[in-house]
């Protein structure tokens, strides 16, 4: 097993310049635990050597639109925000687990208010790079940013 | 073959189980604190320095976790961020075996700025 750290810089100040587009797409990750364009298993380009592979696009797809769904066009609000950084890993949670892959997951998501701020993210993973993954997406509206994590670690039974 | 039970669970609280194979938290949080202590300690937020100390926190607390030798996988996560009245709310939901699997959440602050670190293990079969 191997170690891999994957840095994220999130930086709230309005005045300065930003570290990522507004479609959320990460413009800086020093190292990448395990990317869905290298095979996780084997050197063949296909994906039919490894049917059970971890899909970082697919996840980070499903993730925006479950955040877009909870908290779509509504401003930072301290009485909700409970309420749906809970539901947003809950619907995350249900819609990999419907997927039926042999992984068990964490979901992680952390809403901050726009005030000029700065936060910053980092995580780390000991485990098996060949077979688990991990993916991040960053959302963002006028009064708050959103990020969430999900990490999937194989079963093996 | 250990039973696997996918029990969905979300909290956003630390997971306390009694069994003895499982995860112990408490010595989790004693780890995280020791890092981040050693590593942030009583500095001031600094732009310029934070990358580093997000990078070396999760880096002192991988390898301190892992040097303990017991048969987990493990995801650490840490949040920095700087104290200005902001609000930070932070949820994380684990589809896992319960009763071998378990996570632990650590919250520190000093007088410029708030850290959170997660430590998520999940058990090797």
């Amino acid at each position: 097993m191997e170690m891999r750290s994957g840095t994220m810089e999130e930086t709230g100040e309005v005045s300065r310049k930003r570290h990522w587009d507004g479609g959320g797409n990460e413009l800086k990750c020093p190292i990448i635990p395990s990317q869905p364009s290298i095979p996780l298993r084997g050197r063949s380009t296909s994906q039919s050597a490894h049917s059970v592979a971890f899909n970082a696009d697919e996840v980070n797809i499903s993730i925006k639109e479950c955040v877009e769904g909870v908290i779509g066009g509504t401003d930072y609000n301290q009485n909700k925000v409970n309420q749906w950084t809970a539901s947003i890993v809950e619907h995350s949670l249900t819609h990999l687990v419907k997927q039926g892959r042999p992984f068990k997951y964490i979901v992680n998501c952390a809403i901050m208010q726009k005030s000029g701020a700065g936060l910053h993210t980092a995580n780390s993973c000991y485990w098996d790079t060949t077979t688990d993954g991990s993916c991040t997406a960053r959302w963002e509206n006028r009064t708050m940013y959103c990020v969430v994590s999900v990490f999937a670690v194989t079963v093996t039974l | 073959m250990p039973p696997f039970n996918p029990l969905y669970m979300t909290t956003m609280e630390e997971y306390h189980s009694g069994s003895e194979s499982s995860f112990h938290s408490e010595e989790a949080d004693n780890i995280v604190k020791e890092c981040i202590e050693g590593v942030v300690g009583n500095d001031d937020y600094s732009q310029s320095l934070v990358n580093k100390w997000t990078a070396g926190i999760v880096e002192r607390c991988l390898t301190q976790l892992v040097k303990q030798g017991k048969p987990y996988k493990y995801i650490v996560t840490c949040a920095v961020m700087q104290k200005t009245g902001a609000g930070l709310h932070t949820a994380n939901s684990c589809y896992w075996d319960t009763t071998m699997d378990g996570s632990s959440t650590v919250r520190w602050e000093n007088r410029t700025m708030y850290c959170v670190v997660s430590v998520f293990a999940v058990a090797i079969a």
